[in-house]
């Protein structure tokens, strides 16, 4: 064997390892354990609900009220959860109108799904970062959206979901102040 | 050779369609008896499907659709003025035709999302509850019947309000 082949093979060899163990999964024993934003929050029952804020902004049936999308948002104006419940009308089960709580269950577990492991490492640092969560980067289009720019930072929306993610208190003024505006959409020239 | 070149090149040319697109105009069905291709064919449907830009339908929409009376009337509401506001409050009016219909080519409006929308008719106003995002076709979530992901027709007023006679002729 000349020394060229003899490299050539080490080489190989040497290769084949790296790519062996490059490919190898995560060992059976490793665990996530997601620190995800508070319900109790989103559902913020002493004023208006993050999920609100996400219906209005994101939420409409040509967007994000759609089975077609990873984010599914639920609500009364939108994608309805009951397959018998058709939007802006009463639940059939419920026989109330408005979103049900089982809509914002759902819109919630759909939102903190969206990159589980970066939301918790924000979570975990009070917000720190939240402008490399997927949610707000499409938001804001920092990062590419078809929907283009819904979010815009320090806008009501924007703030209520940053805070809720940031573990703001429900007691908070601030966090009620910014999901009650956020959770309106108007035309520019003001309400009709 | 040359056959098998050729082929591929045809293949290739075929294979570029929007399949997606392609089966949402199949859903479509054909034209409605009597009705001929143009403003006042497919009340209802989703206009965009096939006046996109990418045909079939040889005139571009940035925004159509078909009013209703009610949202169980099959009645268009005709001559009602249908108002939009985009997101940067440019507004424009266009106006339903006898089948209900109305639409907005690119060149007159090229609206910046979102849109808001109201329809206007006998000195009344009904605003729709939420912005359009980006569809052009009210169908789009506005189709028959009303169901977990589709709010119903377009409409103007509940069921029981007296409407002129309407209709083509």
């Amino acid at each position: 064997m000349t020394p060229t082949t003899l490299i050539a093979r080490r080489s190989l060899t040497a290769l084949a390892l790296f790519v062996t163990s490059a490919c190898a999964g995560p060992s059976p024993n490793d665990t996530f354990t997601m620190t995800a934003p508070s319900y109790d929050t989103f559902r913020n029952l002493n004023g208006v609900s993050v999920g609100d804020v996400f219906a209005a902004h994101c939420g409409t049936l040509d967007c994000h009220g759609s089975i077609a999308r990873n984010m599914r948002i639920y609500s009364i104006d939108g994608l309805r959860l009951d397959p018998r419940d058709v939007p802006n009308q009463k639940s059939v089960a419920s026989q109330q109108f408005g979103t049900t709580e089982a809509e914002y269950q759902a819109t919630y577990e759909s939102v903190v799904s969206i990159e589980p492991e970066r939301l918790s490492q924000i979570v975990q640092a009070n917000g720190a970062g939240s402008e490399h969560w997927l949610v707000l980067g499409k938001g804001r289009n920092v990062q590419a959206h078809k929907g283009g720019q819904r979010l815009v930072p320090g806008d009501a929306a924007d703030t209520c979901i940053v805070l809720w993610v940031s573990g703001a208190p429900m007691t908070s003024m601030e966090f009620q102040a910014a999901c009650a505006d956020g959770s309106v959409v108007v035309p520019p020239g003001g309400p009709w | 050779m040359r056959a098998a070149f050729f082929l591929v090149g045809v293949l290739g040319v075929v294979g570029c369609g929007d399949p997606q697109r392609s089966h949402a105009i199949d859903a479509l069905g054909g034209e409605q008896p009597g009705v001929p291709r143009g403003p006042l064919h497919r009340p209802g449907q989703p206009c965009g499907a096939c006046h996109s830009g990418e045909g079939p339908g040889g005139l571009e929409f940035s925004l159509a659709g078909t009013v209703y009376q009610s949202p169980t009337s099959a009645t268009p509401l005709v001559d009602a003025v249908v108002f939009f506001e985009d997101g940067a409050g440019h507004q424009f009016k266009s106006a339903t035709n006898c089948a209900g219909n109305f639409f907005v080519v690119p060149d007159d409006f090229e609206p910046t999302w979102p849109v808001f929308t109201k329809v206007l008719f006998a000195g009344l106003e009904t605003p729709m509850s939420s912005p359009v995002y980006r569809a052009n076709s009210c169908a789009t979530c506005h189709s028959n019947p009303p169901g977990q992901t589709s709010v119903g027709q377009v409409y103007f007023a509940p069921p029981g309000l007296t409407f002129p006679p309407s209709g083509c002729p």
